[in-house]
């Protein structure tokens, strides 16, 4: 017999498919996600590999949990927890309103976890609205660790066709092939601002060119002085100098002073200047977090 | 007149050995021998009180596992039980401590009752009985669980009259498991009788499979691209047990973070103060000084330098140790100093230090490094020059072939050592498990596309495998492993140097 009872197919993973199912034994719900194995292909798809061996040194409250690997001859089957839904589901209940103690949670929470890959040499490489996961106690969980990858020996050899386009830093759009922490902050900075404006993406650009091009409208276009190097990256071009625009005060009206501090000091166009996760947590706009979320350990 | 003492001596010899040769029981009962009638002997002393071992942990019975005599033992008579004889066991992992069992009279004896029938289906099942108590496996036809309560000791048995036996069973408890281990039995006076051992079935086979194997493939001077037919199992080969075909395996037990494996094991300042087994480089140090003109001495430093304390035992794949029982250390195996051999020589002047290498032969330094790698390492079934080769191959194929960082060979190098060390990397499937070990390297290291086609394709053709059997150990590669191959920095980057200063 089985162990888990499928409920219903949830998704369409990067490897395969999503169930939502059920231990027959303890009724735990679980989320499934199936591996086909073909012996002539390239086998274990990497995507896999990389949530099975990443997942297995990530026991952290705000990363999804992998529970078990199941494998036979044909499929290789990776037992998650279940989580009611994702950031991006969320955003579209919301109907455009969010409470700001709920954007201050979930992103403390996301830096938290985010804290907790980089302190463990992992890079997630694909932070998106999608790939967070929200329980019904307002948990948020990193999920999704498909294209995660080790860092610690700088080698330029990463991939630079990472991270979804609308966020991904400004360094990968120019081809960058070594980075570190900072491609993760970037991507928590969109993640921040789309949080306080309850689902509306920051930079939505339809190619590299149009995503470069709306950063650098809303935060200046960077120079050799504002980041040495960055005419030498691989797909670098220039573009027309756009000015630092005060709109950010428009683009997140809602947060207040420290948030847009916070989200200031994340969205930086040089990886070296974006601030750390762990120093993310510290920032001031954090002093008033609801001390149940900031204690609560993993 | 010589001759036929020569005769007479051998006909006596001959009856001597029909008559043991008949004597022995078939059923274990003697009633099918002609002992069985022979009168009982009033010489045989019956010893009423066999006892409960209870021993604690630190009171080692025996130094080794093997054959050592006890003494200095606690004793419990346990008056109220006679006749019950409680398995001394030994545990497997070497350390010769006796775990100590729950000596209530009624408990211990009702559980030891317990115990025998699993205890006994175990050696029937297994058929590895050690007939003395030097602990090598004679084969022994007797069921050996089979006496009667309190009447002697076992080495009387063929002369004893067996007319009703009593099976006493011995029933695995929460204090007492047998597990993979040996097991010793003891009369009162501590007289250990009997010995068996416990060998897992899973092993055994593969080690029938490898033998099998290596019969096929020695006729053949160079190895052909292996056929369908004749392919390994990955996990009968790399020792995890494997349920039937079409069955899901859960291996949600390996999902347990690696704590910083190793790390402690080396820190450990214990580890240090214990005396080295084996000394694989040794620099002889000659050194000058005022007084007693030349000093003559082995460098302690270098020798602790060069020498590592492994543990003997490869790690048990199986539920009970899903945590890594052996530190790595990217120098361990490939030890970067062991090239030269002993012949060396360091001159320690006032001013300056010069080391004298004498000249060897090739051939003799390679079989030299080799015993000292074996001296080492015994468990593994791989000589040091021919892992440096396959990891020569495994640098061609990534550098040359593929154009792939060196990063990827570097990481790809750990797992194949930690293999090694596992003990679980023989002739037949070193190849395999190395192609296994670049490509999942490769694949976690953003190798993709036609990229990692190629790789798959270089491998391939340069370590002459066929691409199923390739895919197949990748899986197995990974579960025995143990998933573990986000592997800490300190760990690759020792191997990335070396490569990077070798290119």
């Amino acid at each position: 017999m089985q162990k888990y009872e499928k409920l219903e197919k949830i998704g369409e993973g990067t490897y395969g498919t999503v169930f939502k199912a059920k231990n027959r034994e303890s009724h735990e719900i679980v989320a499934l996600k199936r591996v086909r194995l073909d012996d002539d292909d390239e086998g274990v798809p990497s995507s896999a590999l990389r949530e099975i061996c990443l997942l297995k040194e990530l026991k952290h409250k705000n990363i999804v949990r992998l529970y078990d690997v199941l494998h036979s001859d044909k499929k290789l089957t990776l037992v998650f927890e279940h989580c009611d839904q994702d950031l991006k589901k969320y955003f579209d209940s919301l109907n455009g309103d969010i409470d700001l103690d709920i954007v201050k949670s979930f992103m403390f929470q996301l830096l938290r976890g985010l804290a907790f890959c980089h302190s463990h040499n992992v890079l997630h490489r694909d932070l998106k609205p999608q790939n967070l996961l929200i329980n019904k106690n307002g948990e948020l969980k990193l999920a999704d660790f498909g294209l995660a990858r080790a860092f610690g020996i700088p080698v330029k050899c990463y991939s630079a066709e990472v991270v979804t386009l609308w966020y991904r830093p400004p360094d990968v759009l120019f081809g960058a092939k070594l980075y570190t922490t900072s491609i993760d902050m970037w991507s928590a900075g969109c993640i921040f601002a789309e949080l306080a404006n309850a689902g509306r993406p920051l930079f939505p650009g339809s190619d590299v060119d149009d995503q470069l091009r709306r950063i650098f409208k809303l935060l200046g276009t960077p120079t050799e002085d504002t980041w040495p190097g960055m005419t030498q990256l691989p797909d670098y071009k220039p573009f027309p100098t756009y000015q630092p625009s005060s709109s950010l005060t428009q683009v997140v009206s809602k947060l207040g002073n420290r948030g847009r501090d916070l989200l200031q000091r994340l969205l930086v166009c040089n990886p070296v200047g974006r601030i750390s996760a762990d120093d993310a947590m510290q920032h001031s706009y954090f002093s008033d977090l609801n001390p149940t979320v900031k204690n609560d350990r993993c | 007149m010589a001759q036929a003492s020569l005769k007479r001596s051998r006909s006596r010899r001959r009856i001597a050995a029909v008559s043991f040769l008949s004597n022995i029981s078939l059923d274990g009962s003697y009633k099918d021998t002609r002992l069985a009638l022979l009168p009982r002997n009033g010489a045989i002393k019956p010893i009423k009180d066999y006892i409960l071992e209870e021993t604690d942990v630190n009171e080692e019975c025996f130094s080794e596992s093997e054959n050592v005599p006890l003494k200095g033992q606690k004793v419990h008579k346990n008056h109220g039980s006679d006749g019950v004889v409680t398995p001394l066991k030994v545990l497997g992992d070497n350390k010769g401590n006796v775990r100590s069992t729950d000596n209530t009279e009624s408990s211990a004896t009702k559980a030891l009752m317990h115990s025998t029938k699993k205890f006994q289906k175990r050696l029937t099942h297994h058929s590895l009985l050690t007939g003395g108590v030097d602990g090598s496996s004679s084969e022994s036809l007797e069921p050996a669980v089979k006496w009667r309560g309190g009447s002697t000791s076992p080495a009387h048995l063929t002369q004893q009259e067996p007319p009703k036996r009593k099976v006493r069973v011995l029933k695995p408890t929460q204090y007492t498991k047998f597990g993979d281990e040996r097991i010793m039995m003891c009369t009162a006076k501590h007289v250990p009788f009997m010995v068996c051992s416990f060998i897992p079935y899973r092993k055994s086979r593969s080690e029938l499979k490898r033998e099998e194997k290596r019969k096929r493939t020695t006729s053949s001077g160079t190895r052909p691209l292996s056929s369908i037919g004749d392919a390994l199992d990955p996990f009968d080969s790399l020792g995890i047990e494997r349920v039937l075909e079409g069955q899901e395996v859960s291996y949600g037990y390996l999902l347990t973070p690696t704590q910083k494996e190793g790390q402690n094991k080396r820190d450990d300042p214990s580890d240090s103060t214990r005396k080295p087994k084996h000394v694989v480089a040794r620099t002889k140090v000659i050194t000058w000084q005022p007084e007693h003109k030349w000093c003559f001495s082995y460098d302690p430093n270098v020798i602790q330098r060069t020498t590592t304390v492994l543990s003997q035992s490869p790690p048990d794949l199986g539920e009970d140790a899903p945590t890594n029982v052996i530190g790595y250390h990217p120098h361990l195996l490939d030890d970067p100093e062991l090239i030269a051999g002993k012949h060396r020589t360091l001159l320690t002047f006032a001013s300056y230090m010069t080391s004298v290498i004498d000249y060897v032969k090739p051939s003799d330094l390679k079989k030299e490094i080799n015993d000292k790698f074996k001296a080492k390492f015994p468990q593994v079934q791989l000589t040091l020059s021919k892992l440096r080769s396959i990891k020569r191959e495994m640098k061609k194929i990534v550098k040359q072939e593929c154009a792939i960082d060196l990063l990827t060979v570097a990481q790809a190098y750990v797992y194949f050592e930690k293999l090694i060390l596992r003990g679980l990397i023989n002739k037949q499937n070193r190849k395999l498990c190395a192609g296994a070990s670049l490509i999942l390297s490769a694949k976690l290291n953003d190798v993709k596309g036609d990229q990692l086609k190629l790789l798959i394709e270089k491998t391939e053709n340069t370590f002459r495998l066929s691409r199923k059997e390739l895919i197949a150990f990748e899986v197995a590669v990974l579960v025995a492993l143990e998933f573990g191959l986000h592997v800490p920095t300190w760990q690759v980057n020792p191997h990335y140097q070396r490569l990077l200063y070798d290119s």
